[in-house]
């Protein structure tokens, strides 16, 4: 690849029309994207950060989250960091990104034959200018708020995936982003599912580092544009490293019968907020959302969803659980809306979430907001710790009360973790959660 | 001997107008403040009443907070309400004796009579009747067994001449007047609502009614009611809530606040059928102490808009809070009503259970709030809220929120939201009933949980007003 | 006689301060079967969760000695692996925890080493054909959307499995139809050995039928008010349990 001169990796990027136009210039980008960059650059002047008067960042700590002076590096030779997953299993192809450029990327040959693109953005977008144009930012705008604004100027990390019509990718798409700590990304995945096709992507994002790094910022978009009866698997492990603070603006427009599972599994970073907003506007369309997390430490997990029923017959089922131990927190906000017109329409939440210790909260919210009669909606939440029913149940069996705890928080996340895509990352899940409830705790103790 | 109580009430004639409620006097109000709030009306309220220095100051700073705090941007509509354009003060009578029925005027006398209030108190089926006329209580009167154990129920108004201290020690403690801006504005023009005392360990068998009318056009009803049951007491309070309909909004503003001490049993219920026209705006909020039993039961089916979220903050360990909520919403009404728990100490618990029915445009919301402090270990809450949406012109939303700071703890939150399930349709027409017939029926089985915890007459009352909700809907 | 496998000694149990067993004394051997009848609110149940450890069944006198040891502080994993076993009246589901994971963690503990893989299923493999219990149950999460019947046969699966020398049945009869009562008892029957002893709790007497008590007692109020051999549940099932209470208690000391 020919690349225009590289950005100093120490350098502080503050978002400028130079800052653009020299990424734009190293990624080698066509004018077309540096021009809409910089129309997002403009956005992004235009706005504000969002603010605690705002429902959906009420509970937001947004103390501590680097707002300004971002190193965002941008670094040929560099390597994944080792806290990346390999996700294993047989791919159908990959892409990987590490602090700023492309490290990898791999598709099988007779897929690419038959059309399906599995390419770096900013490549997409010189040698298919006409099919990017017409969908970047058309599912997630530039201006859904300043995150999304600052990302669709100065992203690096950029993914484009192109399924040809009524195709069919049996294997998993890998798209593995990595950084060192320390440092902040941005990113863009845009998915474009024509007519019929089928296929899973999983994203796995993970950096090195201790809870000493400098905080940095993380925004990463994702775009979903699924045409009429596609089925796309989307299931994205996030693993940054504890200073990070991780945004994700996740969007999908669903076409009619179109099937999409949207899966978040949050194990990092020290704050993790992602916005996951579903429109169900195609007839008979259906989306599932899972969520799944551990919280460890002061850690802040939070998810705000949307379910936008506008097509009928459409139906949509929100799964979130999770285990928090230590101070962690988590918050769900989540909003089934159903439109007058989204008729024969089935919505569905269920937010739980396990409180494994003292000082760990949960506030999960699961809002309806309903304008058509015909109907079927529910939503549940609870918070609580583990059952002590389920305990004796196992303890009376002769396991003790610890491995009977840890089976039964295993267990509970397990009901999510199943409905994830391949058995190569329910495993790979598994094994994060098992790490994860493994790590000892580092502030027992030490409250006040 | 309870069992034996029948309720008198007819199948009402179905009327065009599904409002039977919305005549009014012609008569002149003995006083009548011009429309407008400033600090000279809160001053001639209080010098009409010939109240003490403190409760003049108090009003006095309440108006302060009330043109500091901002409008509420959540919940329903309130853009519309112009404080300029309404009377806070209307006094229908100077016949000042609350306790003698003759002495009422005789307009005042009709319109109770219409809306069936003397009917009840004769019948020995209340141990106390209140009624408020617009600004005023115009009758006030208590069992005499119950006087003679102590029990004080009485206006505010006569509660704050005749028990001072009783007053000023508990009055807006539960409720303070900034706590929001139209408790504020309750706090600067209060006037009228219920003052109630049960001693130490009295029980009140049978309920304490007070009933609302709004009758004056361009009208603010701003009554404060104060209940304080000592240790182990227990006592029953229902209110009913009426005014006329005209072309122009009212405004009702209440605040109620209760202290259930130890041990003690209070149970609130409202009967909420104001005129179209009523903006309904109330704070309700109570603190139950350890092994208090603290119950709002809250009908709300008229309105043109009401935001009231009853509140039990559990202070110690052992109090329990329920809510028991049914909304009905109809062409042009917003029902934005909820409960809030809050639990302060180990060991309490609560439960929320909400019925809404939405029809004809009408609009509901469930909004509700269970907070756990961090060390209110043990506590349970349960929340259920079922939304059935009757057209496909209406709206249901459902916005509970959660706030659990406390691992040890058991809290857990369902809602639904449908339509008339088309078998239970099918079931019932097969057996020859029409279907406005059916969907009543199931409307009724939909709201009877909590229709069932309700005084018998109440209970026929509310079904009876839902099902007349629906003529006016469904014919 | 030899030394008792469960001595009871006037034990009395509370649920949330509220005393329902209130000095209940029982002597049980290595191969007998005992049975305790009685009405609904007698304390069976209260017995059963307390035997076991449940936490919310607080002993607030008495003993219960199990092979000569006072195991009224052990928590339950240790009466388990000591070789207590309570078939559970109601059985808790766990989701996401499946079956076999669930019986090899617990064969384990039993054994007190990890089981070989291929050991344990050849257990697994004996007892589920004994029960006549299809393979895939066991892929299922425990107890989870199991119906009333296929929760009684995951506790008597876990019985055969488990070989406990205590068992304790709470109410394993109740909500079966005769088919799976049969299955059920042939069961514990299977399991029934000179070395060990079961303790079956029951209402009904219809679940005696297919296995033998030696010993029949009658709760009442918390205490065991009459015992008597098989045909006192015979003469529970004809008469009710009034008269029988009625008797004994115009006997017992004011």
């Amino acid at each position: 690849m020919v690349h225009a001169p590289a950005l100093d990796q120490r350098l502080t990027i503050v978002p400028s029309r130079d800052a653009v136009e020299t990424l734009a210039a190293s990624l080698d980008e066509p004018a077309w994207l540096r021009d809409h960059r910089l129309s997002a650059l403009a956005t992004f002047e235009s706005l504000s950060w969002p603010s605690a008067e705002e429902e959906e960042w009420r509970r937001t700590p947004m103390d501590g989250v680097p707002l300004e002076g971002w190193a965002l590096p941008h670094e040929e030779d560099t390597d994944l960091p080792a806290a990346l997953a390999p996700l294993g299993g047989d791919d159908a192809g990959l892409l990987s990104h590490s602090n700023g450029s492309t490290t990898e990327q791999a598709l099988d040959e007779a897929l690419a034959a038959q059309g399906v693109l599995l390419l770096p953005l900013s490549q997409a977008a010189r040698e298919y200018e006409a099919l990017v144009r017409a969908h970047l930012n058309t599912v997630t705008p530039v201006g859904y708020d300043r995150f999304t604004a600052l990302s669709a100027a100065l992203w690096s990390q950029g993914l484009f995936c192109y399924l040809p019509r009524g195709l069919t990718v049996e294997r998993p798409l890998l798209h593995y982003l990595g950084k060192r700590a320390g440092a902040s990304a941005l990113g863009h995945t845009l998915v474009v599912a024509e007519a019929g096709s089928t296929a899973t992507l999983i994203e796995s994002c993970a950096s090195d580092g201790t809870s000493t790094s400098a905080p940095s910022l993380t925004h990463h978009t994702i775009e979903l544009a699924l045409d009429a009866a596609t089925r796309v698997q989307l299931a994205r492990i996030q693993h940054w490293d504890p200073t990070t603070n991780a945004f994700l603006t996740a969007c999908a427009r669903l076409g009619r019968d179109a099937n999409l599972l949207l899966a978040s599994v949050d194990f990092g970073a020290r704050l993790s907020k992602e916005r996951l907003e579903i429109d169900l506007s195609g007839s008979g369309s259906h989306a599932d959302l899972l969520g799944l997390f551990v919280g460890r430490d002061a850690q802040h997990i939070e998810h705000n969803t949307r379910q936008n029923h506008s097509g009928v017959g459409g139906s949509s089922d929100l799964l979130i659980k999770g285990a928090l131990d230590d101070q962690a927190a988590a918050v769900q906000y989540g909003v089934v809306k159903i439109l007058a017109e989204g008729q024969k329409t089935a919505g569905f939440q269920t937010m739980r979430n396990l409180l494994l210790s003292e000082g760990a909260s949960a506030d999960p919210i699961p809002v309806l907001e309903i304008e058509a009669d015909d109907v079927q909606c529910s939503h549940a939440a609870a918070v609580g710790p583990v059952d002590p029913d389920h305990i004796f149940y196992l303890q009376s069996r002769g396991i003790p009360p610890e491995p009977a705890e840890r089976m039964v928080v295993q267990g509970f996340l397990e009901i999510v973790a199943q409905r994830l895509p391949g058995q190569h990352l329910r495993e790979a899940v598994a094994h994060l959660i098992e790490a994860k409830l493994d790590t000892p705790r580092t502030r027992e103790g030490t409250e006040p | 001997m309870p069992a034996a109580i029948k309720p008198d009430v007819q199948k009402p004639d179905i009327k065009k107008e599904a409002y039977e409620y919305g005549f009014h006097d012609k008569a002149a109000a003995a006083v009548k403040l011009p429309k407008g709030l400033n600090p000279d009306v809160v001053n001639t309220i209080s010098d009409l009443k010939s109240e003490p220095a403190w409760m003049r100051e108090l009003r006095l700073r309440a108006l302060q907070y009330f043109e500091q705090r901002p409008m509420p941007e959540w919940g329903g509509d309130v853009g519309a309400i112009d404080f300029n354009d309404i009377h806070y003060f209307v006094r229908a009578s100077d016949e000042r004796d609350e306790e003698n029925w003759d002495d009422v005027p005789e307009y005042i006398k009709n319109t109770y009579d219409k809306l069936g209030i003397p009917e009840a108190e004769k019948k020995g089926l209340l141990a106390g009747v209140g009624a408020q006329y617009d600004s005023e209580v115009v009758y006030h009167n208590i069992r005499k067994d119950l006087e003679a154990k102590g029990v004080v129920f009485l206006s505010t108004d006569q509660a704050l001449q005749d028990h001072e201290d009783l007053v000023r020690e508990h009055f807006s403690t539960i409720i303070p007047p900034n706590d929001n801006k139209f408790a504020a504005l309750n706090t600067a023009v209060w006037s009228g609502g219920s003052f109630i005392w049960v001693p130490e360990g009295v029980k009140v068998d049978i309920p304490l009614q007070a009933y609302f009318r709004i009758n004056s056009e361009d009208m603010g009803q701003f009554e404060r009611t104060l209940i304080i049951a000592e240790p182990g007491a227990e006592v029953h309070y229902v209110e009913g809530c009426t005014a006329p309909i005209y072309s122009s909004d009212s405004l009702h503003s209440a605040v109620v606040e209760i202290i259930a001490k130890k041990g003690a049993n209070v149970r609130y219920t409202t009967i909420q059928n104001w005129s179209n026209n009523v903006y309904n705006l109330v704070t309700k909020r109570a603190a139950a102490y350890e092994g208090a039993v603290m119950t709002w039961i809250d009908g709300n089916l008229g309105s043109k808009l009401t935001m009231k979220y009853p509140a039990v903050y559990l202070m110690e360990p052992g109090a329990h809070g329920e809510v028991l909520s049914v909304a009905f919403a109809g062409q042009g009404q917003h029902q934005d009503a909820g409960a809030k728990m809050v639990h302060g100490a180990p060991h309490t618990s609560s439960i929320i259970t909400s019925k809404s029915l939405a029809i004809d445009g009408g609009r509901t919301s469930y909004r509700g709030l269970v907070k756990v402090y961090e060390g209110a270990a043990g506590c349970r809450s349960n929340v259920r809220c079922d939304a059935l949406m009757l057209d496909d012109q209406s709206r249901s939303d459902t916005y509970p929120y959660m706030e659990i700071d406390e691992n040890r703890v058991d809290i857990g939150h369902e809602a639904t939201v449908s339509k008339v399930g088309e078998e239970k349709l099918f079931y019932l027409m097969s057996r020859g009933l029409t279907e406005s017939e059916a969907t009543k029926m199931i409307v009724n089985g939909f709201v009877e949980p909590i229709i069932k915890e309700l005084p018998m007459e109440y209970a026929v009352e509310l079904n009876r007003l839902v099902e007349l909700q629906m003529d006016g809907a469904i014919g | 006689m030899p030394e008792p496998l469960l001595a009871i000694e006037d034990l009395h149990i509370a649920v949330e301060d509220k005393p329902i067993v209130r000095g209940l004394s029982l002597l049980i051997h290595a191969g007998e079967v005992h049975a305790i009848m009685g009405p609904n609110g007698s304390g069976k149940s209260t017995l059963a969760n307390a035997l076991m450890g449940h936490p919310r069944y607080t002993i607030t006198s008495g003993s219960v000695r199990y092979k000569g040891e006072e195991v009224i502080h052990w928590p339950p994993d240790e009466r388990a692996r000591a070789g207590m076993f309570l078939a559970f009246q109601y059985p808790t589901d766990v989701p996401g925890v499946s079956m076999i994971n669930f019986l090899r963690r617990a064969a384990s503990a039993r054994r007190g080493s990890e089981i070989p893989v291929r050991e344990f299923r050849q257990q697994l493999g004996a007892v589920l054909e004994q029960l006549h219990i299809d393979e895939q149950f066991v892929r299922r999460y425990v107890n989870d959307g199991f119906s009333g019947g296929e929760k009684k046969r995951a506790e008597i699966l876990q019985l055969g499995l488990l070989q406990p020398e205590l068992a304790i049945m709470d109410e394993t009869d109740s909500g079966l139809d005769i088919d799976a009562l049969r299955i059920v008892a042939q069961g514990i029957n299977a399991t029934r050995r000179d070395s060990n002893a079961t303790l079956l709790i029951t209402h009904y007497q219809r679940m005696l039928n297919y296995v033998t008590p030696d010993f029949v007692h009658v709760l009442a109020a918390g205490r065991i008010v009459v015992s008597g051999d098989a045909t006192l549940a015979h003469r529970l099932e004809a008469e009710g349990y009034d008269p029988i209470l009625s008797e004994a208690t115009e006997g017992a000391p004011a």
